[in-house]
């Protein structure tokens, strides 16, 4: 049996230990893919907690046929997108995807900014990250911070793999264009 | 002359690992256009930048309040261990052990049946007398009475050490 299937058997047996090291061990997963949605801190922090009890709530009926991260993902995500139709934040159009994030720029929309700091790049990069549709967010942030596969950020997204591919291109394409556009950071770039 | 300059996409591809052309036919091609070159060093500084952690981070006991919010698991965490009830056990009968053996029962007795406060002080002076005195040649039982309470809180230690990180 594999670690993942011994952990899942002890938390079934009700092994509260277990389950705190299963939390431990996808709360950074959680957080990454919560902080990307929900805008709220305090709600991040509350939906964080119910992604967590809904895991336990359905871990017999998790079947091994993906990873366990792979599946506790899609429940923080499936939790995050609810959150957010809910509380009326996801446009359709943001969830349909716009032709801008074709990844053409608008070069005329676009007021530069004055010259930034190479300090200040990172916060300038998370201010754009949040201007991206949300699935741009979440599949990025797998991507880049989580390292997972296109086939698991399909999984977690129901989205097919070509898509998910062709989304991570579109979306740091966007990002590459409006930090040159917006910002000038190509001296600090260069 | 034309010159065939990279794609966004092919350097991406590279950059994720999934691209067809070898990094020799990249430095190649960077070392002769400066256009790739710059598209290529944006794209990794980009990638860089995405790798940090956005700075989000869940409480401390964020574990632990999932928990308390989990009726089953919470009950099973304040519930009886056996483990706990047989270590506590053992270090109070070692304690009682060391106690039981260096007491002197019968002082105690004839405090309470001469009950007075003006003799109290010199019956408590005579039996704290009788129990130091009573110390010599017990070395031995002390330094196991010692071990034993060092062994109980080891196991202790060992058999419920993740509930103190």
């Amino acid at each position: 049996m594999t670690e993942t299937g011994k952990l899942v058997k002890l938390i079934l047996s009700g092994d509260v230990q277990a389950f705190e090291t299963l939390i431990e061990e996808h709360k950074p997963l959680v957080s990454h893919v919560v902080f990307r949605m929900i805008p709220n801190p305090q709600d991040r922090e509350d939906i964080s907690q119910e992604v967590f009890i809904k895991v336990y709530q359905n871990l017999s009926d998790f079947r091994f046929e993906a990873k366990l991260s792979t599946w506790i993902a899609q429940i923080a995500y499936n939790l995050a997108i609810n959150y957010l139709r809910q509380k009326k934040m996801v446009p359709l159009d943001d969830l349909e995807l716009q032709d801008d994030s074709q990844g053409h720029l608008i070069a005329e929309n676009i007021q530069p900014d004055k010259k930034v700091e190479e300090k200040d790049i990172s916060q300038r990069l998370k201010t754009e990250i949040d201007n991206l549709p949300v699935q741009f967010r979440v599949i990025v942030t797998l991507f880049h911070l989580d390292q997972m596969s296109y086939n698991e950020i399909g999984k977690i997204l129901n989205l097919p793999e070509g898509t998910v591919k062709s989304y991570l291109f579109r979306a740091r394409k966007l990002l590459k264009d409006r930090l040159l556009s917006k910002y000038q950071v190509e001296d600090i770039w260069q | 002359m034309a010159v065939n300059h990279w794609s966004d996409e092919e350097i991406q591809g590279f950059l994720d690992g999934k691209s067809s052309i070898s990094k020799s036919l990249l430095e190649e091609h960077l070392n002769t256009c400066a256009a790739c070159t710059k598209a290529f060093r944006y794209y990794q500084n980009l990638y860089s930048e995405l790798k940090q952690e956005p700075g989000f981070r869940l409480s401390p006991n964020f574990a632990r309040t999932v928990i308390s919010h989990i009726p089953q698991l919470a009950q099973a965490r304040a519930g009886f261990k056996f483990s706990d009830a047989f270590i506590g056990s053992l270090g109070i009968a070692a304690v009682l052990g060391v106690l039981i053996f260096f007491i002197d029962f019968s002082a105690i007795a004839e405090v309470v049946t001469k009950f007075s406060f003006s003799s109290i002080k010199a019956d408590l002076q005579g039996w704290l007398k009788n129990s130091l005195s009573s110390l010599n040649g017990g070395v031995l039982l002390i330094g196991s009475s010692v071990l034993t309470l060092l062994v109980t809180a080891t196991l202790d230690r060992l058999l419920s050490g993740s509930k103190y990180r």
